[in-house]
């Protein structure tokens, strides 16, 4: 319905194409860099993701996306997060720390204190016990896989 | 008599009610229309029965009276109807018994039945119709009677409406009040369907104005229509049959337009049956006429805005945008538009407030309401146009931002589509008095910066130029001026491409000359270094020859382009041998770039006039009168002229190709009657370059430059042609037949072996069976199968040897596919032939020096023969063949494989593993699914095969299998799964990774839960080591197949 949907006329913007491939990635012995490494969402077309925003450090291991809600009171902004950070783990070798945060200066509620929950979205987000915990609930498990599943 | 009368009374009476009660009236029944005098004595023997107090013992007696009448109508060995069997007398007598007997309430529903028997097959009298009418409806209240009862009732009253129409009339507004009676309350889909044939039959015929609320009202209740059949229905009736049904009822008379419309209105807003609401709407809207809608027309408009801006859905929207349309027709005929403008009137207030804010959400539906009310006649479009269009001008005009001059163009585009559908005749177009206003507002969005709107406006552009009488002859050339330029020298590729899209639909013979002329003249002036230039106005011109008028003017263009760029002097290139490979072709001359361009861009327009489609204008004829034998007589006389284009391009394989390619299209689809003469020169052209006793490519196998390409291209001519023109060739080829084979086996040129062995497969095709014995059977076969045997018994000794045997292979291969696909007997035999002795044949010792071996070879025969080829023995290349021939293969040929499997040393496995791929991958699934579970531990073994080659193929198979018999390999899932696992990280090949973890992704989706789900654990972990493969192309699947695994959740339906 639509009175349920916050912030229905989004800025849309083109995503990034996909990166060209070239001929010399055919060759079996040719290394591709993994920091080429591709960005998977579509949450990208309403600048909540945004390549600028986002760091990958191969040699630490280590991945930081930022996300910009669309409007500073999102309540889908710990939703987001969970998507983009189930999205990663499940994407990403496990070698990498990924750290997912909303952008400074984009929310209400990113740091702790602005808002009526205890925990902040970006604690919450980047508690290994609490993501986890929150994978465990069945509810939260099927919001998140539909969000996650491709369009077909 | 009597006796065996009584003896089947008896029995059935005393017969349990069902099938054996019915089974006893039947033999009844036979038993008098044997004699139908018999009936009366049958009443007689019924007597103490149909008399009886007793209620039960009246009820069987009525009812074996009742079955016995229908079945003697059916049972009649004569099939005389019941009429002329029974006298007046007694069709009468029983009329009047049953009438009578209709008071009798536990026996009603036979008396119906019997009725029912007798309205339909006897002729009864006005005053037994009357009568029967008259009891029934006093004394029968039908809605209380158990279903089949309600059934007989109505069944009755639609014989009688149907039969008897003039004598039921005269029952007048009786009948309507019965009918009403009848009908209120019912609620089986089976009588409804009964129920609402009667409501439409009764407001037709009979007077009805007295209970016109009444008939509104005992339909308007089943609105909307909810039904939905059970599973298994066995009475087939559906949804769509009662909504249908319904509808009739509706629109059968205006009258009812007061008592239902408000119905409508009130269900379209409070139920979520939109759909059926609106299309019920649409069709009362020609039904009801104006003075019907009239006091509605508020009420509605208000539903549809409110509707529009509401849903999300679009069938919803389809569904509204026609009503719309619907009612504007109806109230905008004629002269009187009051009623229209009124309408439209607070529609246009409303609307006109969201095209204020076209970049925002409810502008568009907004638009489209109005679009539709547009296209329903002249003066609606001249209305609503009148209202819009200055308006978005305007907008247009005032706006700086992008995006909202965007969003206005947009939506003047919609307008112009929707009065582009409508269908003025002999009045001025509407939109004819906005052209200018329109024009210049598209001639300032073609050169607005921003690519997006140039489009939009060469879009617009195109609308004002198609619609007939709107642009005036100026405007039309400056629109195609423009759309030259832009098409020409654009910065952005997509404006380009949108301008030469535009000059393909707008250019037609009388502004030909205009477009012709500027190109010419561009083609004067950009030089040949400017490649890029050329290459679109080339591609301008293919798209602009789309009909018979503009290709005959353009066809020359590009002909005589050919024909100049072949004389002219070029540098040798250091190695005409590599010219093919992308170095070499990375610095070829401009001359031989713009030749592959005309060529490419003549073999486009002969590709698409070939194509036979409807929306093409082309045809093959047109293309056979303007390009074959131009082109045919290029391909054979290129010459090899050093230091000309000519010498360059007559070795040039990709150049050949495609001129054989564009003889080849036009010869296939080019048909004897409408291309006779052009066919006729092509064959006799061909014959000639192949058997001139001077340059014949074919009189010796000495390799000359244009040995193949004259062999491919005449070829292309004289094996693709109708079966009469190659019917009448037969002696020709025959004799020809002997020297082809000699330079498949002997030529020192593998194009020219490939090419002469295609030809010689199709010449065998199409061989009469006696031409074909004589040379092919008893001649040619023998020798080759000689060269075979000696290849299947030894391993070559020399590489000439190998060679010749590889030659031999290759020729059977293709004499094997024109035999098999025909369903010749010799066909059969010569592939059990390959897949036995030919894929067991000895390797070379030396394994690695000779990766492609004999056996292999003849395990590729399987793909030679089970794909469509593109230049011989395919349907579209017209060859003689039967269909099915996949399958006949297939089901004779796998057990061959599975034996031949088992039998054999592991070094030869792999060739039957190779042939069993190709055969999975161009077999029809419904073939393979009962072969299939014999097949699978094959594939499996296939799986962890050392040939990389294999391996990926089976892997192929696997994933074409997992959309066709997922039921099957769901039982073998945790197998596949471990060797998919395996190969996902296969160091060998990133091909064959990718294609695993393809095959993996799908498992998860294509398989059932139950099979796939407990494996999800191990599938998930085991992927992590994809995910960080070297290969950015391997973890992009890795990814998208452990997510979908993730997503995997355990299956509920058990």
């Amino acid at each position: 319905m639509p009175s349920d949907i916050e912030n229905i006329n989004p800025e849309v913007v083109a995503s990034l194409s996909e990166r060209e491939h070239s001929l010399a990635e055919d060759d079996d012995s040719v290394v591709d860099p993994i920091d080429q490494r591709e960005h998977p969402l579509t949450l990208e077309e309403i600048k909540v993701a945004q390549f600028e925003h986002i760091r990958v450090d191969d040699k630490r291991n280590s991945v930081e996306v930022l996300f910009t809600p669309t409007i500073p009171h999102c309540s889908m902004a710990t939703l987001i997060g969970l998507c983009i950070r189930v999205r990663l783990l499940r994407s990403l070798p496990d070698r990498f720390k990924v750290d997912v945060r909303i952008r400074p200066g984009t929310h209400a509620s990113e740091a702790a204190g602005k808002c009526k929950y205890s925990w902040s979205v970006n604690k919450q987000l980047n508690d290994k016990e609490r993501v986890a915990a929150a994978l465990e609930n069945d509810n939260l498990l099927v919001a998140v896989n539909r969000c996650l599943t491709p369009q077909r | 008599m009597s006796a065996a009368l009584s003896e089947l009374v008896a029995k059935a009476l005393s017969a349990a009610p069902g099938l054996d009660g019915r089974d006893a009236a039947l033999r009844l029944a036979q038993f008098i229309a044997e004699d139908t005098s018999r009936l009366t004595t049958l009443v007689e023997h019924l007597a103490p029965q149909l008399t009886a107090s007793a209620g039960d013992l009246r009820i069987r007696g009525t009812q074996l009276l009742a079955n016995v009448l229908k079945a003697v109508d059916r049972e009649n060995p004569s099939s005389v109807p019941l009429a002329r069997v029974l006298p007046i007398v007694q069709i009468e007598l029983l009329v009047a018994f049953f009438i009578d007997r209709l008071r009798d309430l536990p026996c009603v529903p036979h008396v119906l039945d019997a009725l029912t028997t007798l309205a339909s097959e006897t002729n009864l009298s006005k005053e037994h119709i009357l009568s029967i009418l008259r009891t029934m409806f006093a004394e029968v209240h039908v809605p209380t009677l158990p279903f089949g009862a309600r059934y007989a009732a109505l069944n009755l009253l639609l014989v009688i409406v149907q039969r008897y129409l003039g004598f039921a009339q005269t029952a007048g507004a009786d009948f309507v009040y019965g009918l009403v009676q009848a009908i209120d309350g019912e609620k089986d889909p089976r009588n409804l369907l009964l129920a609402f044939k009667l409501h439409v039959l009764a407001i037709r015929h009979f007077p009805f104005n007295m209970f016109v609320e009444d008939l509104a009202e005992v339909v308007s209740v089943y609105f909307p229509i909810t039904f939905s059949p059970p599973p298994n229905d066995p009475y087939g009736i559906t949804r769509e049959e009662l909504v249908l049904a319904l509808r009739d009822c509706f629109v059968v008379s205006p009258l009812l337009a007061p008592f239902l419309l408000p119905t409508i209105l009130e269900k379209l807003a409070s139920t979520s049956a939109k759909v059926q609401s609106l299309q019920t709407l649409t069709a009362c809207a020609s039904a009801f006429g104006k003075v019907g809608l009239a006091p509605f027309l508020l009420e509605i408009g208000t539903q549809l805005r409110g509707e529009m801006f509401h849903t999300g859905e679009e069938d919803v929207e389809k569904a509204i945008l026609e009503t719309m349309t619907a009612i504007s027709r109806v109230i905008s005929s004629g002269q009187d538009q009051s009623l229209f403008v009124t309408f439209m009137q607070p529609m246009i207030v409303e609307c006109a407030r969201h095209l204020k804010e076209p970049e925002l959400k409810l502008a568009h539906p907004s638009a489209s309401l109005l679009q539709a009310a547009a296209v329903a006649s002249s003066s609606a479009c001249e209305f609503v146009l009148l209202n819009s269009i200055p308006m978005l001008s305007e907008q247009y005009n005032a706006a700086t931002d992008v995006t909202v001059k965007r969003a206005n163009l947009d939506l003047l585009l919609g307008f112009l589509k929707a009065s582009k559908s409508l269908q003025v005749t002999n009045e001025q177009h509407p939109l004819a008095t906005y052209s200018s206003v329109l024009a210049s507002i598209f001639q300032s969005a073609v050169s607005h910066e921003h690519p997006n709107v140039r489009c939009a406006g060469i879009t617009g552009l195109v609308g004002l130029l198609i619609v007939q009488g709107v642009a005036t002859a100026e405007q039309i050339s400056s629109s195609l001026s423009t759309f030259l330029r832009l098409a020409t020298l654009d910065l952005e590729q997509i404006v380009r491409t949108q301008a030469t899209a535009a000059l393909a639909v707008t250019v037609n013979a009388e502004v030909a000359d205009l477009v012709l002329t500027s190109l010419s003249e561009s083609l004067t002036t950009v030089t040949l270094e400017q490649a890029a230039a050329r290459k679109q106005l080339w591609v301008i011109l293919t798209e602009i020859s789309n009909t018979p008028p503009l290709l005959r003017r353009t066809a020359p263009l590009f002909l005589n382009q050919l024909q100049t760029l072949l004389a002219s002097a070029v540098a040798m290139p250091m190695d005409t041998s590599t010219t093919s490979s992308p170095s070499a072709a990375a610095s070829s001359s401009p001359e031989q770039v713009e030749f592959e361009v005309v060529l490419e861009s003549v073999a486009n327009i002969v590709a698409k006039g070939a194509s036979q489609q409807q929306e093409v204008a082309l045809r093959p004829s047109t293309l056979a009168e303007t390009i074959l034998l131009p082109v045919l007589s290029l391909a054979f006389s290129l010459s090899a002229e050093p230091g000309t284009l000519g010498g360059v391009v007559s070795t040039n394989q990709s150049v050949v190709e495609t001129l054989a390619r564009i003889v080849r299209n036009i010869v296939c689809a080019a048909s004897v009657q409408d291309c006779s003469s052009q066919l006729s020169t092509a064959v006799q052209t061909a014959f000639a370059a192949l058997t001139d006793p001077t340059t014949s490519p074919i009189r010796s196998v000495d390799v000359n430059a244009a040995t193949s390409r004259k062999i491919l291209v005449a070829s292309a001519v004289l094996c693709c042609g109708p079966r009469e023109l190659v019917l009448s060739l037969q002696s020709d080829f025959a004799a020809m037949l002997p020297k082809i084979t000699l330079l498949a086996l002997h030529s020192p040129d593998a194009d020219t072996r490939r090419y002469c062995c295609m030809m010689a497969g199709a010449i065998i095709n199409h061989l009469e069976d006696q031409d074909l014995s004589k040379h092919v059977e008893t001649a040619l076969l023998p020798q080759l199968e000689q060269l075979l045997r000696a290849a299947c018994t030894a391993a070559p000794a020399t590489a000439a040897q190998d060679q010749q045997q590889r030659a031999a292979l290759a020729l059977w291969i293709w004499i094997t596919k024109a035999l098999f696909i025909r369903g010749h007997a010799l066909g059969d035999r010569m592939v059990s032939l390959l897949l036995t002795d030919c894929v067991r044949a000895p390797l070379l010792a030396d394994v690695a020096a000779a990766p492609s071996s004999f056996a292999q070879q003849a395990a590729e025969s399987m793909h030679t023969i089970l794909t469509d080829s593109e230049e011989v023995l395919s349907k579209r290349t017209r060859a003689n063949f039967r269909i099915m021939y996949k399958q006949r293969l297939f089901t004779s040929k796998s057990a061959l494989i599975v034996q031949g499997y088992a039998a054999t040393d592991d070094e030869h496995k792999q060739f039957y593993l190779t042939a069993l791929s190709h055969m999975l991958q161009n077999v029809p699934k419904q073939v393979l699914l009962t072969e299939l579970p014999s097949l699978l531990p094959l594939l499996f073994q296939s799986l962890s095969h050392a040939n990389v080659g294999l391996r990926l193929s089976t892997i192929n198979s696997v994933y074409l299998l997992l959309f066709d018999a997922p039921a099957l390999l769901a039982s073998h899932t945790p197998t596949l799964i471990k060797h998919m696992m395996a190969l996902s990280t296969s160091p060998d090949s990133m091909k064959l990774r990718i294609a695993a973890l393809q095959c993996l992704g799908l498992m998860a989706t294509a398989l059932p839960a139950q099979a796939t789900f407990p494996s999800r654990n191990v599938v998930v972990s085991g992927l992590a080591k994809a995910v960080d493969d070297p290969k950015r192309l391997v973890r992009v699947e890795a990814v998208k197949a452990r997510n979908e695994w993730y997503l995997l959740v355990k299956s509920t339906k058990g």
